[in-house]
């Protein structure tokens, strides 16, 4: 019996048909990878934006798109945007990431459930931005805390008399104007000739739906993600591409509860208007974000219950639940002191 | 000779060693036209003298040079009213007409017709309670026999406070309508707003003579949430600058009035033009050297009998020097 096994695996061993078999069974193996290697003409690279735009959502895709770039393989880029926006400066440096891609690239744009404020001027350098229906966007201006008259005393002595405060009210309104004739400038350059809204109606800082959106120039399509991606492929000349999602690193920060529903982010957390203001505001903050944001409601962010959004005089009780004895004391956040009804702020 | 044939071998190394330092040194540099755009890229969009806007100058005083000083003259300022103004925010005004000789007085309580006997201008700033129709009447019979009325509105506003229960919010608004309607005048509860011509931002509004009433040395005045104001048939002095809107009215622009008056009564859309830190802005200094001249004319002399020609408030009707409206 022995003896018959051992010329069996003999036969075997001298046969050439093993080793065709074994070559196959390896070949195949390695088939998809040397197929990819070879019909693959290039990647669409899939950047999130998603949450409110502070440093760290700069820093972060900021090096996604670095990254993009630097990447022989990247031919495309999607920015994939879920965000109110954010901080004034991060919104800007994003912008100028944005552009600086556009102008090496296809930058194309999903809007998901918002990219207003900060988050449409990241995106205004697109080539294309698709949106949902229900996607907003526009909101296109500056808000600012405006810093109180201050004089300095024996208690806080100063070199200059407007130390304190860095200018007088009049001075600081010019101020928030030129941040704000940047925004609008930087929105015109990229999508003037699309545009169907004057400066003046843009200024104005209305938020659109997503068919608005398209109807007015702030937006070219109705479309989800994969039309972008399609389109990003197409305007880069591929016509076998692979797609590669970037993670951003750290938590999306979200200030409106729409947005934190509907983000895909994998780590996502509800911040109140205090993060961008602290306990007690003092000095200008500057955003870039729609001022429905800030409703202090979403200061016990971590309920799960969704709050009402406040319009102005009830942002400070528009709790859908009854005030809790500890609840914090209302911040005076932009929003607590802008209210409706073509009315406007004395003290 | 090794040693001959060794050190072409050694020359030929170094050599070679140079030559690849060499590539490895410029190599960067010539690959780096590649990034050159990065290097070059430009942002014309952020362009200073496109971004930042050039403020309008604040210089100048109230110079009333070619207006004789008197020194019997009084200005009553509106106290009894709930009026919302601060020192500070007629300061500028004070001082120019104190220094015409001008006194001035405030009226708190009491018998309105009684304090405007001795006066000869009336200055009624941002009043926050209606004027009964007494009073009315008291200051109808003031400019009837010579008195100046100076009325300032303001849009409809809204106040937060805060305190220990929380927040608080009050609508204020100018109730000039019972005094105003006696002139034929009105004060709009909305703000003016212009995005094109402005002191900064689009709430502070950029104003122009009309070319009426007089209104020499002022090119451009600015007033600071202003309401519109109107007149039956009065003048109007100033308008607001081209394409301004209403808030809440943001398709429609125009060229609103806010300031207009009459031979005896004039009628503003704001009174923190006046402010120590706003009366020099663009004109505002000339504007406010008129209305002090405004002031000045007035010559109050009270009649021996009391008018009972009285309307009832809230209908315009022609006041007494109608006859001599502009």
């Amino acid at each position: 019996m022995a003896n018959r096994i051992r010329a069996l695996l003999s036969r075997i061993a001298r046969s050439y048909v093993l080793f065709v078999v074994v070559g196959v069974v390896v070949g195949l193996a390695l088939a998809p990878v040397a197929w990819n290697a070879t019909s693959s003409e290039g990647t669409v690279a899939v950047v999130p934006v998603a949450g409110t735009i502070d440093g760290s959502t700069s820093a972060s895709v900021t090096a996604m798109l670095r990254q993009a770039r630097n990447d022989p393989d990247v031919k495309a880029v999607v920015l994939l945007v879920n965000s109110g926006g954010g901080g004034a400066a991060a919104s800007e440096e994003l912008y100028l990431q944005s552009k600086r891609t556009a102008a090496e690239m296809p930058l194309v744009t999903s809007v998901d459930a918002a990219a207003a404020s900060g988050a449409y001027y990241t995106i205004a350098p697109s080539d294309r931005i698709y949106t949902k229906p229900a996607s907003t966007v526009g909101s296109v201006g500056v808000l600012a805390t405006a810093p109180q008259a201050l004089e300095p005393t024996d208690l806080v002595a100063t070199t200059g008399p407007n130390k304190l405060t860095g200018g007088d009210g009049r001075e600081f309104n010019y101020l928030l104007e030129s941040l704000g004739n940047a925004f609008i400038g930087a929105v015109f350059e990229q999508r003037g000739e699309q545009l169907e809204l004057t400066r003046t109606e843009v200024e104005q800082a209305r938020i659109y739906s997503g068919t608005q959106a398209v109807r007015n120039g702030l937006a070219d399509s109705i479309g989800g993600r994969q039309a972008a991606v399609e389109y990003a492929a197409d305007e880069a000349g591929l016509d076998n591409y692979g797609v590669r999602v970037m993670r951003p690193d750290g938590t999306a920060r979200f200030l409106s509860r729409s947005n934190y529903v509907a983000s895909t982010a994998p780590d996502k957390e509800m911040v109140s208007a205090r993060y961008f203001y602290g306990e007690d505001p003092s000095g200008p903050t500057f955003l870039m974000v729609p001022a429905t944001y800030l409703d202090t409601s979403n200061d016990d962010a971590a309920s799960p219950v969704p709050r009402t959004s406040g319009t102005g005089a009830d942002v400070t009780d528009n709790r859908t639940e009854a005030p809790k004895p500890e609840a914090p004391k209302p911040t005076p956040t932009p929003v607590a002191a802008a209210v409706s009804g073509g009315t406007h702020v004395v003290a | 000779m090794w040693w001959r044939e060794a050190g072409k071998r050694l020359v030929v190394l170094v050599l070679t060693v140079a030559v690849v330092v060499a590539v490895a040194s410029v190599g960067p540099t010539l690959l780096a036209s590649d990034d050159g755009g990065e290097e070059a890229f430009q942002n014309p969009e952020y362009a200073p003298d496109r971004v930042a806007p050039d403020p309008l100058s604040a210089t100048g005083t109230v110079n009333l040079s070619g207006v004789e000083a008197t020194t019997n003259g009084t200005v009553l300022i509106d106290r009894g009213h709930a009026n919302r103004f601060s020192r500070a925010d007629i300061e500028p005004l004070v001082d120019a007409l104190v220094r015409q000789g001008f006194s001035v007085e405030f009226y708190t309580d009491g018998d309105l017709g009684g304090r405007l006997a001795d006066a000869d201008v009336f200055l009624v700033i941002d009043p926050g309670s209606e004027y009964l129709p007494g009073d009315v009447d008291d200051v109808r019979q003031f400019t009837g026999n010579g008195g100046h009325l100076v009325m300032i509105g303001e849009p409809d506003r809204t106040a937060i406070s805060s305190g220990l229960l929380g927040t608080s919010i009050q609508t204020q608004e100018s109730r000039l309508t019972a005094l105003a309607s006696a002139y034929g005048m009105s004060v709009d509860t909305q703000y003016l707003y212009n995005q094109e011509h402005a002191d900064g931002t689009f709430k502070h509004l950029v104003a122009r003579p009309t070319g009426q009433g007089g209104l020499d040395g002022v090119e451009q005045a600015t007033m600071y949430t202003a309401a519109a104001v109107t007149t039956q048939r009065g003048t109007v002095l100033m308008r607001s600058a081209p394409n301004t809107h209403k808030s809440g009215n943001d398709q429609v622009t125009g060229e609103y009035p806010v300031a207009v008056r009459t031979q005896n009564t004039v009628l503003l859309g704001d009174k923190t033009f006046l402010r120590g830190d706003r009366f020099n802005v663009a004109d505002n200094e000339a504007f406010i050297a008129y209305l002090v001249e405004f002031m000045l004319q007035g010559d109050h002399q009270p009649s021996e009998t009391q008018d009972t020609g009285r309307t009832s408030a809230g209908t315009p009707t022609p006041t007494p020097a109608d006859g001599d409206r502009d």
